[in-house]
């Protein structure tokens, strides 16, 4: 055999899946490290199924490949099996492409999806061997980057990484790789690479900032250490998505993975404004692809895949415009094909019951609905621009051609949420059951089948409600405990299923998503601990964490369960996502008297994000406002 | 119009589990757009059937499915060529041929059903050279070895020595030493040719001091001889350690026609 892997048999054998560690998979990017000037090591924290499904990986990993000058190779997090033998036998972690340490890659990008994968990011770097805090690296170590949503809060994190690429990474990669290869022919050190980066748009690095903090435990000053480093951060924003960079060959897993099927991204950003959804704030303004280039990368996915299966992302398919005649045309695309179709975040009306009609089994799926909470009342706080009526409308339409499933998905602890908001999700169920038995009997097939689930509401940074207490975890199961008691109390109670969520989890991933960076000792210290992979509830240990973060005087009060005040400095607030603060704060006083801001598509609020000058803020017709 | 495929397992994708295997099939001959048949019902799938699974980290050179098409005819080698433009390094495709019509009122053969013999290259790490062949010398001469095997009616002690057909020790010349051969399968004299191929070109690589041996057994579902069968048969003819010591090699699949062995790729 030609190729030596990074494990031998023994252990690949003795470990679950080893397909794992082995890469090879089809359109993996075959180079000679040798030959290339910069060596990118693709990190995504978590079990390899987890990351390969994830599309932002896929899209970076085609546009450095495409660079004569750079090998981008992928790693993931061992899982726990291959986690323990690689410490007791003291094998450095390793990429699937060549199998080699990456300890000896010039960089080392690790995608930051989830504040649950915080632990598993020290896991990486440790198993590598590259030290933990940025400050104790040498010029032998791979300069550390990260990207995804939670940098745009990373204090928690930031001294774990050497700089952190702010906004979407199709845009200035090149420049980094640029500079980074200027700087090594000049023979500059780390510290003057870093210090160059600090100057292109949309790059953090925080060691080059300062931050003081008040005896109460807020910020008192966050300031760059020099003259020539930004006060603020601005995001990159790829303006026109039909020019930047696609994969057209993605990576095909061996394995089965979560989203085992080929992903085509509609759009990005949303124009809803939802108060609690932090994608919808960030990746403002809301940009489209056009629907030609759409069919033209649709084919040639599916040509060089062979997958069976596709799926159309967005955050909101319903508000794209082109979708009636890109849908109808995949529709007969995949069919020819022998391949399904599927498209979440479907808003349910008589367009999707006819879509839904043609591409799935309605004897097998359900239809989805996400109103997030049960009254008019809290939908107008959170600004979900979804009615009862708009529900039972599509309910109905659905049941009419056969569906008998529905899934209902919301969340509890909302700010200003009271026990009227929590009985009206039971409530909502009951009205649903009661429009599938108006039906005549001869056109039912059978009983109803409604499930309710409540998640744990976590205010996120810049969204409106990032000033906003959450509930504690025992007001949690008291609202908990109400909607269970409620559900049983409906006419058609044996037609509804309430599901919950765990409350640990959730209070973690609030201290995470607004934390600062004093929570970096309690998370190196949990990992020391033996916490690894939290965002799986079977390894989560909530009683060491507890134990840790009480050690640190870590509280939930001050990172949860207080209002923050308007003057407050905010740990995220050197970084710039174009949408204002007092956007963000007009649209928290606008949810405490329950008024609804219209979508972008309606009217212009003023976010901000029209400074971008692409996307919904330039669709011909919209007027945009600067400052409403 | 039915097809069977012969295939290579190799390289760094001999960890590769059946069913992903499976998967990548069905992908590949989507991407090579091979005219395959589909089953009806809201989600179809690909009419096609895998013979015996391989063990993980087991290389092989005749690995088999048979796919049915969906078209009246087909040209053979512009299958072959479809399907090799959608491999990857570690699954290479070694040949396509048609099966017969089958007749009316009979079963369907598939490739599963009529495998009845392996034949593996078995070769010992360099440290347990001299103490394998002594083992594989000792099996060649007993006339039973007992070894324990799971069935469905829990663990019991089966006689495998005479589902071992043929055992032969390869020399420093390339040559194939017999040490016993029962004249079921027709046995090559060295690893150049055969089946249409060379036998070994996938096959691990073997390091000085190590010993490789050929083994021809049983397989199947009536009395299938696994590696690991084997391996606990040499184990009881001489001193092997319990943990790994050999890597393994599938050269080709048989099935049984009257009383000889015949490649899966001449059943008919």
């Amino acid at each position: 055999m030609a190729e030596k892997l990074a494990l031998s048999d023994d252990i690949l054998l003795s470990v679950e899946k080893p397909a794992r560690y082995t890469g090879g998979e089809i359109n993996m990017a075959i180079k000679d490290p040798d030959k290339v000037d910069v060596r990118f090591a693709m990190c995504f924290p978590d079990v390899y199924e987890v990351g390969m499904s994830h599309l932002g990986i896929q899209i970076l990993y085609d546009m450095f490949n495409k660079r004569e000058d750079t090998y981008c190779e992928r790693v993931y997090s061992p899982w726990t099996d291959l986690d323990a033998i690689m410490r007791e036998k003291h094998i450095p972690l390793f990429t699937l492409e060549t199998q080699s340490p990456v300890k000896d890659f010039d960089f080392l990008g690790i995608t930051l999806q989830y504040e649950m994968c915080y632990t598993n990011v020290l896991q990486v770097l440790d198993l590598s061997g590259i030290p933990l805090h940025a400050a104790d690296r040498t010029e032998e170590d791979p300069i550390v980057i990260g990207g995804g949503p939670c940098s745009y809060n990373p204090e928690p994190i930031a001294e774990f990484f050497d700089f952190f690429y702010i906004g979407e990474g199709e845009t200035v990669y090149g420049d980094i790789i640029e500079l980074y290869k200027d700087n090594k022919r000049k023979g500059g050190t780390r510290a003057d690479f870093l210090r160059g980066v600090s100057h292109i748009q949309g790059m953090y690095v925080p060691s080059l900032y300062e931050v003081t903090y008040k005896v109460d435990g807020t910020i008192a000053s966050f300031r760059p250490k020099y003259d020539d480093v930004p006060a603020k951060i601005l995001k990159q924003v790829v303006t026109d998505l039909d020019a930047c960079v696609y994969p057209e060959k993605q990576l095909v897993p061996f394995l089965k993975v979560v989203q085992d099927r080929v992903v085509l991204e509609l759009q990005r950003g949303c124009t809803r404004g939802c108060r609690f959804c932090q994608a919808g704030m960030i990746y403002r303004p809301n940009r489209e692809r056009s629907v030609p280039y759409l069919r033209r990368l649709a084919k040639n996915l599916l040509d060089t895949s062979g997958q069976d299966e596709m799926n159309l992302s967005s955050l909101s398919s319903s508000d794209f415009s082109g979708l009636r005649e890109f849908v109808y045309a995949m529709i007969d695309e995949c069919k020819d094909r022998h391949v399904s179709l599927s498209l979440p975040s479907l808003r349910i009306d008589s367009f999707a019951v006819d879509v839904m009609k043609q591409v799935q089994d309605v004897n097998k799926s359900s239809i989805t609905f996400a109103p997030e909470a049960g009254t008019q009342r809290m939908r107008n706080v959170i600004n979900k621009g979804l009615t009862d009526e708009d529900i039972l409308d599509g309910a109905s339409k659905a049941f009419a051609a056969g569906w008998n499933k529905v899934k209902l998905y919301f969340m509890l602890g909302l700010p200003t949420e009271n026990d009227d908001d929590v009985r009206g999700i039971a409530q909502l169920g009951e009205s649903i059951a009661e429009a599938y038995y108006r039906l005549p009997k001869e056109s039912r097939r059978g009983r109803v089948n409604i499930t309710i689930s409540t998640s744990y509401f976590i205010a996120k940074p810049f969204t409106p409600f990032q000033w906003m207490p959450m509930i504690n975890k025992e007001t949690f199961l008291v609202r908990q405990r109400l909607l269970k008691a409620t559900v049983g109390e409906q006419l058609n109670q044996k037609s509804l299923v309430y599901h919950w969520h765990d409350a640990e989890t959730s209070e973690l991933e609030g201290i995470f998503a607004r934390g600062d960076r004093k929570l970096a000792a309690a998370i190196e210290e949990a990992y020391r601990d033996g916490c690894i992979y939290d965002a799986w509830t079977e390894h989560f240990k909530y009683d060491v964490w507890k134990r840790i973060l009480d050690k640190h005087g870590i509280t939930v009060e001050f990172y949860n369960l207080r209002e923050r005040p308007k003057d407050e400095i905010l740990p995220w607030d050197h970084i710039d996502i174009g949408v204002s603060r007092d956007f963000l704060y007009r649209e928290y006083e606008k949810a405490q008297q329950e008024i609804v801001t219209p979508n972008c598509m309606v009217k212009c609020s003023g976010c901000g994000a029209v400074q971008f000058g692409c996307g919904i803020c330039k669709r011909p017709g919209n007027k945009e406002v600067t400052n409403a | 119009m039915n097809l069977r495929i012969c295939f290579s397992k190799f390289g760094r994708l001999r960890f590769l589990g059946h069913l992903d295997v499976m998967r990548f099939f069905q992908r590949a001959i989507t991407r090579g757009g091979v005219p395959v048949a589909y089953s009806a019902g809201f989600h179809p799938h690909m009419i096609m059937s895998f013979a015996q699974p391989l063990a993980l980290s087991v290389t092989s050179d005749g690995e088999y499915f048979d796919i049915e098409c969906g078209v009246d005819s087909v040209d053979p080698d512009d299958i072959l060529a479809r399907l090799r433009g959608a491999m990857c390094d570690g699954l290479d495709v070694r040949s396509v041929t048609i099966l017969p019509e089958r007749e009316p009122n009979t079963k369907k053969q598939t490739g599963m059903s009529q495998i009845a013999g392996a034949m593996y290259l078995l070769t010992s790490d360099a440290e347990n050279g001299a103490k394998f062949a002594e083992a594989v010398r000792k099996l060649a001469e007993a006339s039973s070895v007992l070894v324990e095997k799971e069935g469905k009616s829990g663990v019991r002690d089966v006689d495998i020595r005479k589902g071992i057909h043929a055992l032969a020790i390869l020399n420093e010349g390339g040559t194939l030493e017999y040490l016993s051969n029962d004249g079921m399968f027709d046995c090559p004299p060295d690893l150049t040719g055969g089946f249409g191929r060379e036998r070994s070109a996938h096959a691990p690589e073997r390091p000085c001091g190590s010993v490789t041996i050929l083994a021809a057994v049983d397989a199947g579902s009536e009395n299938n001889i696994s590696v690991e069968l084997l391996t606990e048969a040499l184990r009881k003819c001489g001193e092997l350690p319990d943990g790994r010591f050999l890597n393994a090699h599938r050269m080709e699949l048989f099935g049984r026609r009257e009383d000889h062995m015949v490649s899966l790729a001449l059943m008919r």
